[in-house]
């Protein structure tokens, strides 16, 4: 009786082992910090890397760096939207891997810095002499005197792209003011256009518009609030805040846009169905590649009382970057370290190759001829002030509250005084 | 055999295996999420104890929780008194003698096998309002005033969503309710007909009845489903635009691991928990007294 | 004659209902063989022009959706399996055997098929990290386990309650230990609960997304619904080969569907027997 029972125990407990070993060393031969035992037995140490940059360029240079390094690459890209959540998940529980990427603005930058999962990266900088290659004011130092990251993109300016396609069949200009804006896009529908293409899904594009627009009715108002010399209910916020709503209403925006995904509303602006399409200059290499000599750019229209080159919206490098962080508790951190930063180095290649400013000395010729880039190369240089993004500024939750409440303005759920008293509100506790 | 049964070895060796990945996986991180609760944590600094101050903020101060509440009740409302009688209407028609019927059962139970995930995505395009096929069908068809941006527009997302989950699920509901007419012996409703009770008639006094306790199964599942609604959401609207379509196990996940406020998060399951607990109670007292009145 | 006319009307509504079924799927699978020009500036319901197959072939290779499908079916299955001699053995001991604790255990286990897993995420993840299985299959088959063990114990108990004691008696006069007696006798006859149960578990594993997407860091371990939304998001600006990944990742449950609808039907109708 008892050894009946005591086989069923057995081979129950037989098979449950068989799962969980076959599970745990499903995982033990997928690599990631725990990846050793796999990759001791090829000899070579692997690194993990995260990335949210669909743009297939990170792959590649990506390979190319662990190919030079000496490592085995486990590129792992995840979905933008999902990348933000996921990597608060594992930053809480010291999951992270190897090397990871992390968006700019403090809110996102802090968490990574406060966790203390991040190694400081000096030594390798010194040791190899690589970080004499970054250009000045190109690493971030923090308080204690480290630097945690290295970029993995170039300073970003938010510019306006448009179609040039569309706007010669429109027989019109790219929009040099408010009332060029105003008459494009009253042409542009009554062509069947869409005169901005803007995804509202994220918010966060809309967001920084909105910034925009600040910009161009005072380039120090939002600096003056924040600081307490100024309220965020004064004429500069309300009036773009009417600007938007004026926008709006003159369906400047593609139907629906409100639920439209960034990608999904980028797509309609790269298929010659919008006429304009406002974002970072970061994207100007995959639109680039998408659109060839189709593209148009232009600085931010003059919307107010300020000239298009007093400022533009953005993040400097210098503050708080696209990064790449290294895990501290990562098993090989210094092969780690050292892949993070010649992955920087050879992205930043692959931007002067694009013909964009790069962040660090390059000896790679610039390949491109391309007109646009070369104008906002020259128009970037010109500019006197780059606002940073507010959200960028905002710890994270209230940078969530502010978005939700641009959102509401452009659903028209507020007017522009409602919306600014409640921005004063909401930005003035978050101090 | 009575005295094997009560051999405490025996006992344990049943329960013990389930009971301790329940234990673990399940009923301590619901404990743990309410001591969460009454903390003020990001999930990397220490936590804070706070009280009840997360709750206060929930039913006081956060406007969009009520839209939530309301949302979650509007996926329970729609799942149990639209989604259940179509269900129930096409199950009667593929019970029907008729040529062909196990075709048409099986074309209404396909959505079914796709995942949610998949169904979302595809809705998301269909609802696309510049290069989507809804619109441009209605246009074709001659309904070009009733085109609209669905999830685009605050007045029309919830109910855009709510369309999907019903296309998508009707047929499983079906499937069970057909599964029950079939269990009706045939002699019913011969011995019905007798009495001149056919159609309509036959349903309501022989089908209706015999199916109380089917229909029963079918209303907790629905509402189990409503309750736990979150991957079509997330998927198709994640929650926008401006709320309209949020429901709270959504805004529990974006409290946490997007703003990162992993103690208000855990206020948002708690509450969760307990909404559950309550329908589900009040449920069970409808139910029950419902089945004395048969 | 009057017959005849309701018999053709209630054809057509089939048919209105089975095309309204159907249409968003015609259009997912002619998409699947369209480029993006054909599909933003065509016209959307034709047949696409010409029937590429790249978009199939940049799906199966790029997206590696073989891949997803297979991590989707090796976890659904892990826990299918385990639910299903978890739930049994449990509601076997909840009926027939006699402890002190059995109606507390039983409540607990019954409060667990209202609360929704979403509550548990946050310590989950706390415990799947000291456990040290976060980021292995582990991570989401456990939990999967311990979610769906509830239901699983409450339809079988509800079962067993209405099934006469007589023939696991005969099989413990026969000699068999109660163990036997409950591996021989008692789980062939929980066939039909079992695999109602074992349908329900199917439909919720396999969509599930949360927990998935929370705690599956590696790109190899992605299950369908995590690896289509994140290929949704490098791909979104391509809706062909995201298309394609879908119509690749439904064919094989079709297929299984067509093979076993008869008797997944008479699951149902053993399933709609409890009460």
């Amino acid at each position: 009786m008892f050894g009946k029972k005591f086989g069923v125990v057995a081979a129950s407990a037989a098979l449950v082992s068989v799962v969980l070993t076959s599970c745990g060393g499903a995982e033990a031969n997928n690599g990631g910090t725990q990846g050793q035992e796999a990759a001791a037995a090829d000899g070579k140490k692997s690194v993990t890397l995260w990335i949210f940059d669909a743009d297939p360029m990170y792959q590649s240079a990506a390979e190319a760096t662990a190919a030079e390094v000496g490592v085995e690459l486990k590129y792992e890209y995840i979905q933008d939207e999902t990348y933000k959540t996921k990597l608060s998940v594992a930053l809480a529980a010291n999951e992270l891997p190897d090397v990871f990427q992390q968006h700019a603005g403090k809110s996102y930058r802090t968490p990574v810095l406060q966790s203390k999962t991040v190694a400081p990266l000096n030594d390798t900088l010194d040791s190899t002499g690589l970080g004499a290659q970054f250009l000045d004011n190109q690493l971030v130092t923090e308080e204690d005197g480290n630097i945690y990251s290295v970029p993995s993109n170039i300073s970003t300016t938010l510019v306006l792209y448009y179609n040039k396609k569309l706007i010669s069949e429109l027989g019109a200009a790219a929009p040099a003011t408010w009332e060029d804006l105003q008459a494009l896009i009253k042409t542009a529908n009554d062509k069947g256009m869409i005169p901005i293409a803007l995804g509202g899904k994220e918010r966060w594009q809309a967001d920084l518009l909105y910034d925009m627009l600040v910009a161009r009715e005072d380039v120090n108002a939002f600096d003056k609030a924040i600081n307490g010399q100024a309220k965020f209910t004064d004429p500069p916020f309300v009036e773009a805040a009417n600007k938007v709503v004026t926008l709006v209403n003159s369906n400047a925006f593609q139907k629906g846009f409100l639920g439209s995904a960034y990608l999904d509303a980028q797509e309609l602006f790269k298929n010659d169905k919008a006429v304009m399409w406002i974002d970072g200059s970061f994207n100007f290499s995959s639109l680039s590649t998408a659109m060839g000599d189709n593209l148009g750019y232009i600085a931010f229209p003059k919307t107010g009382a300020e000239d298009v080159l007093s400022a533009t919206i953005g993040f400097q490098n210098a503050q708080a970057p696209y990064s790449l962080f290294v895990n501290n508790s990562s098993a090989n951190v210094d092969k780690a370290k050292e892949f993070a930063i010649r992955l920087s180095l050879k992205l930043n290649d692959e931007f002067v190759r694009k013909g964009l400013p790069g962040y660090a000395k390059s000896e790679v010729k610039s390949e491109s001829q391309n007109k646009e880039l070369s104008a906002y190369a020259a128009d970037i240089n010109k500019t006197s002030k780059t606002q940073a993004m507010w959200f960028g500024l905002l710890s994270a939750d209230v940078g969530q509250e502010y978005r939700d409440l641009t959102q509401a303005l452009y659903g028209g759920q507020l007017t522009a005084d409602e919306f600014t008293a409640q921005l004063e509100t909401l930005l003035r506790t978050a101090e | 055999m009575e005295k094997a049964l009560s051999n405490k070895k025996i006992i344990a060796l049943f329960l013990l295996p389930g009971l301790t990945v329940f234990l673990i996986f399940y009923f301590v991180p619901i404990v743990m999420t309410a001591y969460y609760s009454l903390q003020d944590w990001d999930g990397i600094n220490p936590m804070a104890f706070i009280g009840l101050d997360n709750y206060t903020k929930m039913f006081t101060m956060d406007k969009s929780f009520w839209q939530a509440v309301w949302n979650s009740l509007a996926f329970l409302l729609v799942g149990v008194f639209i989604q259940l009688p179509v269900s129930f209407a096409l199950a009667l028609l593929v019970s029907r003698k008729m040529k062909g019927r196990k075709w048409f059962r099986n074309i209404y139970f396909f959505p079914v096998v796709m995942s949610t995930t998949m169904v979302s995505l595809l809705w998301v395009k269909i609802y696309d309002p510049n290069i989507g096929m809804l619109n441009t069908l209605m246009d074709t068809l001659g309904l070009g005033a009733w085109t609209g941006a669905w999830l685009g527009d605050t007045k029309t997302a919830l109910l855009s969503v709510l369309i999907v989950t019903t296309w998508h699920y009707v047929g499983y509901n079906m499937l069970i309710l057909f599964a029950g007419i079939q269990g009706i012996p045939e002699q019913y409703y011969e011995a019905a007909k007798l009495d001149g009770a056919t159609g309509w008639k036959a349903v309501r006094h022989i089908t209706f009845p015999l199916l109380s306790d089917v229909l029963r199964i079918c209303i907790v599942l629905n509402v189990i489903y409503a309750l736990k609604t979150f991957e079509s959401v997330y998927v198709m609207t994640n929650g926008g635009p401006l709320n309209s379509t949020t429901v709270i196990a959504l805004k529990m996940f974006q409290e946490a691991f997007l703003k990162q406020n992993f103690g208000y998060g855990s206020a948002l399951a708690v509450f969760m928990v307990l909404e559950c607990l309550i329908i589900s109670w009040v449920l069970n007292k409808i139910l029950t007294q419902e089945k004395i009145e048969y | 004659m009057l017959r005849k006319t309701k018999n053709s009307s209630i054809y057509i509504l089939m048919i209105i209902i089975a095309v309204l079924q159907l249409f968003p799927l015609y259009w997912l699978v002619i998409s699947a063989f369209k480029d993006n020009s054909e599909i933003i500036g065509g016209t959307v319901w034709a047949l696409p022009a010409e029937w590429r197959l790249s978009n199939f072939t940049e799906a199966w290779v790029s997206a590696k959706v073989n891949q997803f499908f297979g991590n989707s079916v090796i976890v659904t299955l892990v826990t299918l399996l385990f639910v299903l001699l978890f739930a049994s053995m449990m509601a076997y001991a909840l009926t027939r055997m006699k402890f002190k604790y059995n109606s507390l255990i039983l409540f607990i286990l019954l409060m667990g098929v209202m609360v929704p897993i979403h509550a548990t995420l946050i310590p989950l993840f706390m415990i799947l990290k000291n456990l040290g299985i976060l980021s292995s299959r582990l991570s989401i088959i456990l939990p999967y386990i311990a979610v769906n063990l509830p239901i699983g114990v409450y339809m079988l108990s509800a079962f067993l309650r209405t099934m006469p004691k007589e023939l696991e008696e005969a099989a413990f006069m026969d000699g068999c230990g109660v163990v036997k007696s409950f591996f021989k006798v008692v789980l062939p006859l929980l066939k039909p609960p079992l695999a109602s149960v074992a349908i329900f578990v199917f439909l919720a594993v396999w969509n599930e997304l949360l927990m998935a997407s929370t705690f599956i860091q590696k790109q190899e371990l992605r299950t369908l619904p995590l690896g289509l939304m994140n290929f949704s998001g490098q791909y979104s600006i391509s809706w062909g080969p995201l298309a394609a990944a879908m119509v690749i990742s439904t064919l094989p449950i079709l297929l299984a569907y067509v093979l076993f609808s008869d008797q997944m039907e008479k699951s149902f109708t053993a399933g709609a027997i409890l009460k």
